[in-house]
C-alpha cells in the first residue's frame, strides 16, 4: 500500500483546522467576550502557522503569524475582540485557504490588503476602547487582565513533559521554555533521564522532560495558557514553593504590607515580607495541581481513508453485487444443491458487504450545513440585511456524493433567498416582522429519500411578476391557465429572473434552472412553496445514496426496467377491459383519487401488444403520484448504478443503467421526469373536461 | 570496527524533518568507528531533535565504549539552544568541545 503523501495530508489537516477556525470565528460573533472561543481560535492559528512551517508552507506560516499575533492580543486582553478584527480574521482565513491550495504565496498584494485590514480592525479596536472605568470593566468581563496582578510573586515549581509527539506536531519545546521565562525568572533544568540510547530513539519523539523553578507576578492561569495548545496530552505537575510580597515603590509598600496583614495575621508587618510558608486559603488554588492525562488518553478509533479509495470501494462492491446477481441467476436453474446452498452465502454476504459499504459513504449533512454560517455572515455584510441562520436536521445522513453535488445548488438557493425574499431590516420593521431575516435549513430522511428545505420569512413570491416575467420571455401564454406550483416552477426556467436589478448575489437570470438541473442530475426534485408576505420554501428531496440502489425489476415488452423502490408506493393489475375502458383518459381510481397513468409501452414505443393482465406500478415524488403501466413485476433488485453515455444525457426517461444478472442491460426510469409527463398529461385531460 | 577517530560531516538543516535520517548516518557511524568526531554545518536551522539526537549518541557511545565528540565548538546559535532547553554543565560542556563523555 503506499505511503499517504504527507503534504497531501496537510492540506487535508490544514482544510479542518481552516473550518475550524470559521466555526469558531462565527460563533464569536454571537459572543465576542468569550474566552474558549478566543483561545480555540488562537489555538487553530497557531496548530496552523506551525504545521504550515512543518510542511514547507512558508507562506502561509508567515501569514498566519500575524492573525495569530493579533488574537493573541485579544487572548491576552490587550485588545477587545470586535466585529470587525473577527470578520477581518474571517477574511484573512479565505487568504489562508488559497495559500494552502497554492503555497507559493505569489498573490502578495491581496495578503498585504487584509494584514492592513487586519491591522486597521486591530487599531480600531483599541481605539475605540472606553475609557477610565468603563475600560477597566469591559476588560475584566472580557478577559482576565494580563499584566502583573500585584505586589505579590509566586515560586512555581513545574515538573513537566510533553507529549511524545509534540515536535511532530510543530510544537517548539524550547519555544514554550522561553514563554515561561517570559513570566518571570525561571531557573530550568533538562531532565534527560528517558533519553534513549541512539539505537532505541525515535529521532522524530521527544524524550526530554523539564523541571523548571518560575517566580511570577501572574497567576496559575499564566502558566497553563503557556501549554494551552498541548495541556490535555501532556504531563504537568504545579508546585507552589513559595509568595513573597514585593514592593516597588512607598505607595507599594504600603499596599504590600496591607496585603501581608491582611492574608496573615494582624498586627505590624514589615514592608517587604517574604512568606516562603504561605498557605493559600481554600478559595486559591491548591499547592499541587497535577495535570496528567496522557495515560487517560486513548489512541484515536478513527482512521481518515481518502474519499478516492472509497469510491474505489465502492466501485469493487458494485462489481461483486453484479457477479453476484449473476451468480444467484445460474444457482436458481441449477438442481446442484451445494451451488445454491453457496449462491445464497455469497448473496448474503454481498448484501452485507454493500450495506456496510453504503454506511461508510454516509456523512453527516451537518458538513453541508456548516458552510453556511459563513455565506450567510458574508451575505448579511454584503446586503446590510440582518440574517439569522437556523438549522435543522443536522444529524441526517446523506451519501458523500450527494453531499458535494448539493453544495453549490444549494449556496445559490441560499443566496436568492437572501436576495430576493429578506426585505432590508427598516422594511421588515415597517411591516411589523422582527428586524433580522429568518433562514432555515433543514433536513429530514423520509424512507430512502433526503429532504432538505430552504425556508426564509421575507416577503414571498410575487406571482404577478413571475406570471408577467413568463409570459414577456415566452415561457408561458398571455393568460395560460397555470396550476400556482406550475407558475412558481416558472422561476426554474434557463434566463428566468423576476429581480428588477442585477446584484452580486443573484438576478443574472443564471442558476435556478441549473439548481433543478443539479438536482435532478442527482435523481432529486424541487418543490417550490410561497406566502405573499410571510415567505418561501424550496423543498429539495434528493435519494440518499447513487451508488447502489433497491430497485424493482418490471418488464415493458421485451425490454428490462429498474423503477427505484424508495419511489414505489404499491403495484396494482390492469386488466385488458379496464385498459380499453380508460383509453383516452388514463386514470386509475385509487381510494377515492384519481392517479394518472402513463404506458410506459407507449412512451417506449415496443411495437409489441399489451400482456393480458398489465401491472400499475404507483411512484410517487412527494405529493405527486403517478402510475406506469408496465407488462409484467420481475421482482426486487440490487441496482447498481451506471452512469449513461454524454450521447444519451438528452433522453429524460431515464437517470442511468445497470447488469442484470444474465449480463443485460437494464436502463433505470427517471421517475421524477415520468411523474412531471404523469401531471401534465393529467392537466392536459382535466383541462379537455 | 574501525579503532582509528573518524570525522563525520552533518549536512543542514539539522531539523525533525532530517532527524530520522540524521540517527541513521550517525549511528552507522558510530558503530563502524571506535571513536568519531561530528563535524556540524555552521548558522543553520537547528532545532531540539538534533540536540537530542546527539545526548542519545552520546549514550550510545557511552554504553558501547565507543568515543563521541563534536569536530570543533557549536556555533552561537545552537549552544543558545542547548542553554535555552535547560541542558546541564555538563551536556553544555561537550558542546563547546569541554568534554567528551556524558
Amino acid at each position: 500500500m503506499s505511503t499517504p503523501d504527507p503534504v497531501q495530508v496537510f492540506r487535508v489537516e490544514a482544510g479542518e483546522l481552516l473550518e475550524q477556525i470559521e466555526n469558531g470565528l462565527l460563533d464569536l460573533l454571537n459572543d465576542l467576550d468569550d474566552k474558549n472561543l478566543i483561545n480555540a481560535v488562537f489555538r487553530g492559528l497557531h496548530t496552523l502557522k506551525g504545521s504550515g512551517a512543518m510542511f514547507g508552507f512558508d507562506a502561509l506560516a508567515a501569514f498566519t503569524h500575524h492573525c495569530e499575533t493579533a488574537f493573541d492580543r485579544v487572548r491576552k486582553g490587550e485588545v477587545p475582540a470586535t466585529n470587525a478584527l473577527v470578520s477581518a480574521v474571517l477574511d484573512a482565513r479565505d487568504h489562508m485557504r488559497a495559500l494552502v491550495d497554492d503555497p507559493s504565496g505569489k498573490d502578495d498584494v491581496t495578503g498585504e490588503r487584509l494584514l492592513a485590514q487586519l491591522n486597521a480592525a486591530v487599531d480600531g479596536a483599541g481605539g475605540n476602547q472606553p475609557d477610565g472605568a468603563a475600560l477597566s470593566l469591559a476588560q475584566s468581563q472580557a478577559t482576565p487582565p494580563a499584566k502583573p496582578r500585584g505586589p505579590v510573586e509566586t515560586t512555581f515549581k513545574l515538573t513537566f513533559r510533553l507529549p511524545a509527539n509534540a515536535m511532530v506536531n510543530g510544537t517548539n519545546p524550547v519555544g514554550l521554555l522561553n514563554e515561561l521565562r517570559e513570566l518571570g525568572p525561571a531557573v530550568i533544568a533538562a531532565d534527560l533521564s528517558l533519553v534513549p540510547p541512539l539505537d532505541q530513539i525515535e529521532a522524530d519523539q521527544l524524550y526530554i522532560g523539564w523541571t523548571v523553578e518560575l517566580t511570577t507576578r501572574q497567576t496559575r492561569q499564566a502558566i497553563d495558557d503557556v501549554f494551552i495548545f498541548v495541556l490535555d496530552e501532556m504531563e504537568l505537575e504545579v508546585t507552589e514553593v513559595a509568595r513573597t510580597v514585593v514592593a516597588e515603590t512607598a505607595a507599594d509598600a504600603v499596599e504590600a504590607a496591607e496585603v501581608v496583614t491582611s492574608a496573615t495575621t494582624a498586627g505590624a508587618a514589615p514592608a517587604v515580607k517574604p512568606n516562603p510558608k504561605h498557605q493559600p486559603d481554600e478559595a486559591e488554588a491548591t499547592p499541587v495541581e497535577k495535570v496528567s492525562r496522557i495515560h487517560d488518553t486513548k489512541p484515536s478509533e478513527n482512521v481518515r481513508v481518502p474519499a478516492e479509495r472509497l469510491d474505489e470501494l465502492m466501485d469493487r462492491v458494485g462489481e461483486l453485487v453484479i457477479a453476484q446477481s449473476r451468480l444467484s441467476q445460474l444457482a436458481s436453474s441449477s438442481a446442484d444443491i451445494p451451488l445454491r446452498s453457496v449462491s445464497e452465502d455469497i448473496e448474503r454476504l454481498s448484501n452485507e458487504l454493500r450495506d456496510t459499504m453504503m454506511m461508510l459513504r454516509m456523512v453527516p449533512i451537518t458538513q453541508l450545513f456548516g458552510r453556511f454560517r459563513r455565506l450567510i455572515h458574508d451575505l448579511s455584510r454584503e446586503t446590510g440585511k440582518v440574517i439569522d441562520l437556523v438549522t435543522e436536521g443536522e444529524t441526517t445522513e446523506v451519501d458523500k456524493t450527494v453531499i458535494e453535488r448539493l453544495a453549490d445548488p444549494l449556496v445559490h438557493l441560499v443566496r436568492n433567498s437572501v436576495d430576493h425574499g429578506l426585505e432590508r431590516p427598516e422594511d421588515r420593521r415597517a411591516l411589523g416582522k422582527p428586524e433580522a431575516g429568518r433562514i432555515t435549513l433543514s433536513a429530514q430522511q423520509a424512507g430512502g429519500e433526503v429532504i432538505i428545505m430552504i425556508r426564509d420569512d421575507g416577503r414571498g413570491i410575487d406571482r404577478q411578476r413571475v406570471r408577467a416575467k413568463g409570459e414577456s420571455s415566452g415561457l408561458i401564454h398571455p393568460g395560460e391557465a397555470l396550476s400556482d406550483q406550475e407558475l412558481l416552477q416558472l422561476i426554474f426556467q434557463p434566463g428566468f429572473s423576476t429581480a428588477a436589478k442585477i446584484t452580486n448575489l443573484s438576478g443574472r437570470g443564471v442558476g435556478m434552472d441549473v439548481v433543478k438541473k443539479s438536482v435532478e442530475a442527482l435523481r432529486g426534485s424541487i418543490d417550490v412553496q410561497s406566502e405573499d408576505g410571510k415567505g418561501s420554501t424550496i423543498a429539495l428531496r434528493i435519494p440518499l445514496t447513487l451508488a447502489i440502489i433497491d430497485g424493482l425489476l418490471v418488464r415493458v415488452g421485451s425490454g428490462r426496467y429498474v423503477i427505484p423502490l424508495s419511489s414505489v408506493e404499491e403495484c396494482l393489475e390492469l386488466s385488458l377491459d379496464e385498459d380499453l375502458r380508460s383509453r383516452g383518459r388514463s386514470f386509475i381510481s385509487l381510494r377515492d383519487s384519481l392517479v394518472p397513468f402513463i404506458r410506459l409501452r407507449e412512451i417506449f414505443d415496443t411495437g409489441t401488444q399489451p400482456e393480458l393482465h398489465q401491472k400499475v406500478v404507483v411512484v410517487s415524488t412527494g405529493a405527486e403520484r403517478v402510475g406506469l403501466v408496465v407488462d409484467q413485476i420481475i421482482g426486487d433488485h440490487q441496482t447498481v448504478i451506471k452512469s449513461m453515455s454524454p450521447l444519451h444525457h438528452d433522453i429524460d426517461s431515464f437517470s442511468g443503467a445497470t447488469i442484470l444478472g444474465d449480463g443485460n442491460l437494464a436502463l433505470i426510469l427517471d421517475v421524477v421526469h415520468l411523474v412531471t409527463l404523469g401531471q401534465q398529461e393529467e392537466a392536459r385531460l382535466r383541462a379537455a373536461v | 570496527m574501525s579503532s582509528a577517530p573518524a570525522d563525520l560531516d552533518i549536512p543542514p538543516p539539522l531539523t525533525i524533518r532530517q532527524a530520522p535520517a540524521l540517527k541513521q548516518m550517525i549511528l552507522e557511524a558510530l558503530q563502524q568507528h571506535a571513536s568519531l568526531s561530528l563535524r556540524l554545518p555552521k548558522a543553520v536551522n537547528v532545532d531540539l531533535s538534533f540536540v537530542q539526537l546527539v545526548e542519545a549518541a552520546r549514550i550510545y557511545a557511552a554504553r558501547n565504549g565507543r568515543t563521541l565528540s563534536l569536530a570543533e565548538p557549536a556555533d552561537d546559535d545552537l549552544l543558545g539552544l542547548v542553554q535555552a532547553a535547560g541542558l546541564g554543565p555538563e551536556a553544555q560542556a561537550f558542546w563547546r568541545c569541554e568534554a567528551t563523555q556524558p
